[in-house]
C-alpha cells in the first residue's frame, strides 16, 4: 500500500500521465484514480439515472471510456469532470435508447431497486429524485452530490448559468415540499 | 429583504459578512424562517447522508480491473462506506419481502375462520329447529318429522309380524314424499319390490354403519342394488345433515342468503412485459382479490370482484419529436363482474369439481379481461377452496397507440357462504 500512497500525492495530470507508463505504474496509477473518484462517480450515475443495473453498466463503461482516453494520449488536467462529463453521455444515450423511467399519468412510481437501497434515507432520497426530470435530477445531484459550481455544471451541461439556477432552485423546491414530511421526522 | 433567498445564497456560501449578520439578527427574531433554515439545513444534511451509503458494487470493480488486466484491489484497499449488512438487515430485508404475503394469507384465514365460526348453525340450533317442526303421522306411513327420512328401526323383524306387500307399500309411499320434499327422483322403486306373492316373507333390515348421501342425483339408496331383493341398507341414524338438508333449505330469505359467497384469491402471476420496477404506494390488496357472488344455478355463481394488482407496462412516448422508451410498473385497482361454472358428478369424488371463470372489468388505465380454468373442491357446502391457472390481458392507451399487458399464472383461493 505504500505505492498507493506514494500515488495519493500525485496531481490527476500526473495520474493520467502515469496511465501511460508501464503496467505496475499504470495499475497503481488507476486504483488511486479510482479510489479517488470512484465513489462520486457512482453516486453521481446512480442518483442520476436511477436504475441501479444501469448504473452499475455505465460505471464501468466510464471508467474503461476513461482509462482508453488517457492511454491514447489525453491530457486530462481534471479528472472528475472528465469522469462526469463521459458518464453523463453514457446516460443520456441510455435515456434515449430504451430505459428511460418517467410517471405514467397519475401512477407515480418508484424506481429504485428496493432490495439494494439499504437504508432508509436512501430509500427517501432516491423516491424524492425520481420525481424529477432528468435534466433537472442531473443539476441538483451535480450540485449536491458532487459539490460543483454552478458555473462548473453549466460548463458539463452546456446550459446557461441563468438556466442552471433556475432549474435547480425550482428541483429544490420541490424536493422540500416532498421531503417536508420526512424532515419534521427528522427533527 | 429577501430572507429566502439570502438563506440559499447562505447554504451555497456565496454571502458576504454583512448580509450574514442581517440574516442571522432576522433569524433570531423571526421564528418561522428559523423554522425553514432548520429545515434547509436538514435537506442538506439528508442528501450528505445519503451519499455516505453509496458505494460502487464490488463486481463492477472487479470487471473493471480485469477488464484492463489489472489486479483487483484487496480489501486494504480503502473502501467507501458500506451500507450496514449482516444477520439483522438480511432478516430484515426477508421480512420486508415475505411479511405482506404471511400477512394477506393469515388475515383471510382469520377472516373466513370468524364467518365459519359465526354463520354455520351448531348441531343444538337444528336440533331445536327439528323440535319445532310439527310431526306428521298418516295411516300405513311412520312417524317421522317433516324434514327426516320415514323412521325404520333398524332391527330384525321377526317372521309374520309385517306383512310384506304392506310394508313395502308403506315404505315406498314414505319414500316418495320425502324425495319430492327435496325435488328428487327416486330411481330406486325396483330395488324395493318383492316377489309380490309371498306376504309373509322375511325382511331382512340391515344396518348400515357407514351412509353417504347427498343431494345429487346419484341414487339415494345405491347401496340396495348389491344386495339381495328381500335385503335392504338403511342408515343406522338418519338426520338431516346426512342428506345435505340444513334450516336454510327450510328458510326462505336464509335460503337466499345461502347463495351469497364472499371469496378472497391471490395469484403468483408473470408478466409480459417484464418490468422490475419497485413502487412507492401503499398496496392493501397487492395480488389479492376479493369478490361476492351469488349462486345463479347449482354450480354457476355471478359476482363481483375487485382488488390491487401490478400491471407492468412499456410503451413509447413521444415528445418534441424525441421518441422515447418507457418502463414502469404500476400498482392499479381492478374491479369488475365474473361468471363461475363448475362442471358436477365428473370425478368419483363429487366435492372435487372442474371450475372456470371469465372476468370482465377495469382498471384506471384501461379495460381488463381475465379467464381461468381449475379445481375446485368442497369439503363443506358453504366452503370452497379452489386452485386454477389464470391468464389476464390488460389495453392501455397512450398517445392513441394500444398497448397490452399479459399476464398468467397460478391463482387460488377460499370461498365461503353462509
Amino acid at each position: 500500500m505504500e505505492s498507493v500512497n506514494n500515488f495519493g500525492q500525485m496531481s490527476d495530470f500526473e495520474l493520467c500521465q502515469a496511465l501511460s507508463s508501464r503496467k505496475d505504474i499504470a495499475e497503481l496509477a488507476f486504483t488511486e484514480i479510482y479510489n479517488r473518484y470512484s465513489q462520486m462517480l457512482f453516486t453521481f450515475i446512480l442518483r442520476t439515472i436511477v436504475n441501479r443495473a444501469d448504473a452499475k453498466d455505465i460505471f464501468q463503461e466510464t471508467f474503461l471510456k476513461f482509462y482508453s482516453c488517457c492511454v491514447n494520449g489525453a491530457k486530462v488536467a481534471n479528472i472528475l469532470p472528465m469522469l462526469l462529463k463521459i458518464a453523463r453521455n453514457l446516460c443520456l444515450n441510455r435515456f434515449r435508447d430504451k430505459k428511460a423511467i418517467v410517471p405514467f399519468e397519475d401512477n407515480r412510481i418508484m424506481v429504485f431497486d428496493e432490495e439494494l437501497e439499504r437504508n432508509e434515507t436512501s430509500k427517501i432520497v432516491a423516491n424524492a429524485l425520481s420525481l424529477l426530470e432528468y435534466p433537472t435530477r442531473e443539476i441538483f445531484v451535480l450540485h449536491h452530490y458532487q459539490s460543483l459550481t454552478f458555473s462548473e455544471i453549466a460548463e458539463i451541461t452546456g446550459e446557461s448559468l441563468a438556466t442552471i439556477k433556475t432549474r435547480y432552485y425550482r428541483a429544490k423546491e420541490k424536493l422540500r415540499n416532498y421531503l417536508i414530511p420526512f424532515l419534521k421526522n427528522e427533527k | 429583504m429577501d430572507y429566502i433567498k439570502l438563506i440559499d445564497l447562505y447554504l451555497e456560501g456565496e454571502l458576504n459578512q454583512v448580509e450574514k449578520d442581517l440574516l442571522f439578527a432576522e433569524l433570531s427574531r423571526n421564528p418561522e424562517l428559523r423554522e425553514y433554515f432548520e429545515q434547509q439545513m436538514q435537506f442538506n444534511h439528508l442528501f450528505q447522508m445519503d451519499m455516505q451509503t453509496i458505494s460502487p458494487p464490488l463486481d463492477a470493480t472487479n470487471y473493471i480491473f480485469s477488464t484492463l488486466n489489472f489486479r483487483i484491489p484487496n480489501s486494504a484497499f480503502p473502501r467507501p462506506i458500506p451500507a450496514p449488512l449482516g444477520v439483522l438487515s438480511n432478516m430484515k430485508q426477508i421480512l420486508t419481502k415475505y411479511v405482506p404475503f404471511v400477512a394477506s394469507s393469515v388475515i383471510g384465514g382469520l377472516v373466513s375462520f370468524v364467518l365459519l365460526w359465526f354463520f354455520i348453525p351448531s348441531e343444538r340450533a337444528v336440533d331445536a329447529i327439528q323440535q319445532e317442526t310439527q310431526i306428521v303421522s298418516q295411516p300405513g306411513i311412520p312417524l317421522g318429522s317433516a324434514v327426516e327420512v320415514p323412521k325404520i328401526v333398524a332391527s330384525e323383524v321377526k317372521p309374520n309380524s309385517v306383512p310384506m306387500a304392506n310394508l313395502d307399500k308403506a315404505f315406498q309411499s314414505a319414500l316418495q314424499n320425502w324425495l319430492q320434499q327435496f325435488n328428487l327422483q327416486s330411481n330406486s322403486s325396483t330395488t324395493f319390490t318383492n316377489n309380490g306373492t309371498d306376504t309373509t316373507q322375511v325382511l331382512k333390515i340391515v344396518e348400515n354403519s357407514t351412509p353417504s348421501y347427498s343431494l345429487s342425483n346419484q341414487p339415494l339408496f345405491a347401496s340396495f342394488k348389491t344386495l339381495n331383493k328381500d335385503e335392504i341398507f338403511i342408515p343406522s341414524t338418519v338426520s338431516t345433515r346426512d342428506f345435505g338438508v340444513s334450516f336454510q333449505d327450510i328458510n326462505p330469505i336464509l335460503h337466499q342468503l345461502s347463495k351469497f359467497s364472499l371469496s378472497f384469491r391471490g395469484y403468483l402471476h408473470k408478466s409480459q412485459p417484464e418490468v422490475n420496477v419497485n413502487l412507492t404506494q401503499t398496496s392493501l390488496l397487492n395480488n389479492t382479490g376479493i369478490g361476492i357472488g351469488y349462486e345463479v344455478g347449482k354450480n354457476a355463481t355471478l359476482g363481483f370482484e375487485f382488488g390491487q394488482e401490478k400491471f407492468a407496462q412499456k410503451f413509447t412516448l413521444i415528445r418534441n419529436d424525441d421518441k422515447s422508451f418507457y418502463k414502469q410498473n404500476p400498482l392499479l385497482w381492478w374491479y369488475g363482474l365474473y361468471y363461475q361454472q363448475a362442471i358436477g358428478n365428473l370425478f368419483r369424488y363429487e366435492s372435487l369439481k372442474p371450475t372456470a371463470r371469465i372476468f370482465f372489468g377495469g382498471t384506471p388505465v384501461g379495460p381488463l379481461v381475465r379467464g381461468m380454468v381449475g379445481l375446485q373442491y368442497n369439503p363443506d357446502r358453504r366452503v370452497s377452496l379452489f386452485l386454477g391457472w389464470e391468464g389476464t390481458l390488460l389495453w392501455y392507451k397512450v398517445q392513441n397507440n394500444l398497448y397490452q399487458t399479459r399476464k398468467n399464472g397460478l391463482t387460488y383461493g377460499v370461498s365461503v357462504k353462509y
